[in-house]
């Protein structure tokens, strides 16, 4: 399915439809071309969220919230992980575990409702034909719309407890880049899955539940007393764990590498390893694309 | 103009079912399989068609043209692959064979209402969709009172979908869909939702879109009315293949020789004891007891008796679906000889012209001896048949209970002043 320049005669785009095979290229052009529809559906994903809530716009930071309340008492008070973040930062836990929530809300929901967004909306896609990769896009847009209504909290937060952004805050909207790059990846790969995998959706919980564990989310690294050159391997290939760290180092101004667990070394290896998510994502929804009204 | 605006060359659509290709694989299914044999589940991937023991063909090698400007009609019975081609036409399915070069844009209406929240409000929805089917926000924007006006729902605008009724909802979906504006417009079986009202505004509609804007529309419905109204060429699928192609009232006819004929469309009984009906069978002018308005009929009746009967009298009323007497006629051994002796007779009556409007009706047939005399048999609700209107084309079409029958009538106009 692929259009082809206009005929001279007719002026009219021929559209061919025939069976395609293998890899699929992206229709970037089609893609441009319907780029309002993606605004309506991101707009139609906040109107619905926002419509009937109680709390409003404040819905949106209550679980970050109380995951970070969550991970503060249990892992830092409780668990006494405050003190591995040293006198200064200790009693910062809250703040040390909200700069990793920010960047994770996002990808969490990419993962999740992201993963399941195809299967949710099978009546759309069984009816009419548009983009598919809008689906997903949509919810991580939705998603983006969320965290800048969590970072105007994470700023209220910070003036709280008397932290300042690094230097490296000048670098934040690569960072952001990034972020939502690695997000749409998972997006896409998880959606393209559960629905050519009937049971991957009962994976999903389970996945993203370690991956934010493996993400060093509600509690430093330091916590591993030991880290060999083994568990450096093992860590760079979680590109979310270099995002995180990237996002501590740039929120959390004068922290040591210590607490926030930055290395350039990681942040490479999420670049790499974003690019690649991110290309595998694109093309195996592309190439599933053309099952999906059949399987759905 | 030169290029047909649709070419449809050999399309074949196959599903596969059984060891589910497709359907209720999961990942620990595959897993497993690669564990097994790596390479083997690779190779499966890349060639389905040689996997699967079953694949079910919903469509087979459909050819076919459709020029700029065209309406054409497809029908066929549930299951024909009437809504699998639409869909490979939409682009929302991809063929498993074949090719189709559309040249020009492609709108579809599969569904009214695709992607409306419930949620949000008429307002709100009618952008909503209307980017979903493909139009510009501009676009929208500027057509935004008519789509308004077409469905009538003005004061309910800002109120959520979910609080309107389906008639509401139906309206307001229709309005949308109608505004588009692409070269190619698919339409299935939409005419099918609504009242009455509301499907003669969507008629009225279509008749626009077609005939008046010169839209090339490909127009799906088991309404056969619509069909004949709207169209002038039609495609017959049937079991996926195209069985009939050419001018509507042929393609038509060649659909409704499709059913089966239900054994009772014919009465049949054996005799009996008593003077018995053995067979009623009502003949009209399409095959499948169809009949159409103001054609001759005929209903033969044969009643086989033992013994004489003393001043027969046989008479049939065609009774609509309240059962209320629509047409009487009767035969008496006065007038005409029968039943004098035992035997089997077979009573023939000709209505040169059936005027009965368009609706389902049965016959209901007594026999009697003379006046006063007992009563034999009385038959309910046999013979169904239904009478249509195919063919006689009236401005704003027919509709439901506009009347019980056409009458003859002549008409004289003069000025008086």
């Amino acid at each position: 399915m692929r259009p082809v320049a206009p005929a001279a005669e007719d002026f009219a785009i021929e559209t061919i439809l025939a069976p395609s095979k293998g890899w699929i290229g992206i229709n970037w052009s089609e893609l441009f071309h319907s780029r309002e529809l993606l605004y309506f559906l991101v707009w139609r994903d906040i109107k619905v969220r926002y419509k009937q809530a109680v709390l409003g716009a404040g819905w949106v930071v209550l679980q970050p919230l109380f995951n970070m309340i969550l991970f503060t008492l249990v892992f830092g008070s409780a668990a006494g992980f405050n003190k591995q973040l040293g006198r200064e930062w200790g009693p910062k836990y809250a703040v040390f575990v909200f700069a990793a929530l920010l960047p994770w809300q996002l990808f969490a929901t990419a993962l999740n409702s992201g993963g399941m967004s195809l299967l949710s909306q099978t009546n759309l896609i069984t009816k009419i034909y548009f983009p598919r990769l809008y689906v997903p896009t949509s919810v991580v847009g939705g998603a983006l719309f969320d965290m800048a209504i969590s970072m105007v909290f994470v700023i209220g937060l910070m003036a709280w407890y008397h932290v300042m952004p690094s230097i490296a805050i000048l670098f934040l909207p690569f960072l952001l880049i990034l972020t939502i790059a690695c997000s749409l990846s998972v997006a896409y790969l998880f959606s393209a899955l559960t629905i050519t995998y009937r049971d991957f959706r009962f994976l999903i919980p389970f996945i993203s539940q370690v991956w934010m564990f493996a993400s060093f989310v509600a509690f430093p690294l330091s916590v591993f007393s030991a880290i060999g050159p083994k568990t450096r391997m093992v860590l760079a290939l979680n590109p979310m764990y270099g995002i995180i760290a990237a996002w501590r180092k740039v929120l959390l101004g004068g922290a040591p590498d210590k607490i926030t667990g930055w290395d350039p070394l990681y942040l490479a290896s999420s670049i790499i390893i974003t690019t690649g998510l991110v290309l595998l994502g694109m093309f195996y929804f592309r190439r599933t694309e053309r099952r999906f009204a059949d399987i759905a | 103009m030169s290029k047909p605006i649709i070419s449809i060359e050999n399309i074949s659509k196959a599903y596969y079912i059984g060891r589910a290709m497709d359907q209720n694989k999961t990942f620990r299914e595959t897993l497993a399989d690669i564990a097994h044999a790596p390479l083997r589940r690779l190779r499966e991937q890349a060639a389905p068609t040689t996997a699967c023991e079953e694949a079910f063909w919903a469509l087979r090698e459909v050819n076919f043209e459709v020029n700029r400007g065209e309406v054409l009609g497809l029908v066929g019975r549930n299951g024909a692959g009437k809504s699998t081609l639409l869909k490979v036409l939409s682009r929302i399915t991809e063929p498993t064979e074949g090719r189709a070069v559309l040249r020009g844009r492609v709108a579809s209406l599969l569904e009214v209402g695709t992607g409306f929240h419930p949620e949000l409000t008429g307002r709100e929805n009618i952008y909503l969709n209307g980017s979903i089917l493909g139009m510009k926000r501009s676009e929208i924007q500027r057509k935004f009172d008519q789509i308004v006006a077409f469905s009538e729902i003005e004061q309910f605008l800002d109120t959520p979908v979910k609080r309107y009724s389906s008639g509401m909802y139906v309206r307001l979906a229709f309005a949308v869909a109608a505004h588009l504006e692409p070269e190619i417009l698919i339409v299935d079986e939409v005419l099918a939702v609504g009242d009455a009202q509301f499907q003669k505004r969507c008629l009225g509609k279509m008749q626009e879109v077609t005939q008046g804007q010169g839209r090339t529309v490909i127009f799906v419905s088991h309404n056969m009315q619509a069909v004949s109204t709207l169209t002038s060429r039609c495609i017959l699928l049937r079991k996926g293949r195209i069985a009939a192609a050419g001018p509507t009232p042929e393609v038509i006819s060649k659909y409704l020789e499709d059913s089966v004929a239900a054994p009772d469309l014919i009465y049949s009984a054996p005799p009996g004891d008593e003077p018995r009906i053995t067979r009623a069978e009502i003949v009209t002018s399409e095959s499948n007891n169809v009949h159409r308005n103001c054609e001759p009929a005929r209903v033969i009746i044969e009643i086989t008796t033992p013994k004489p009967i003393n001043g027969a009298r046989l008479s049939f009323h065609a009774c609509n679906n309240l059962g209320e007497a629509m047409i009487y006629l009767w035969a008496h051994d006065g007038d005409y000889p029968m039943c004098r002796e035992p035997g089997t007779y077979r009573l023939t009556c000709t209505i040169p012209k059936l005027r009965l409007y368009q609706g389902n009706y049965t016959l209901r047939i007594h026999l009697k001896e003379y006046a006063g005399g007992r009563e034999f048999q009385q038959l309910e609700g046999i013979c169904p048949f239904e009478v249509v209107m195919y063919g006689k084309d009236r401005e704003g079409g027919w509709h439901q209970g506009m009347c019980t029958y056409l009458e003859d009538g002549a008409w004289q106009v003069e000025r008086t002043a």
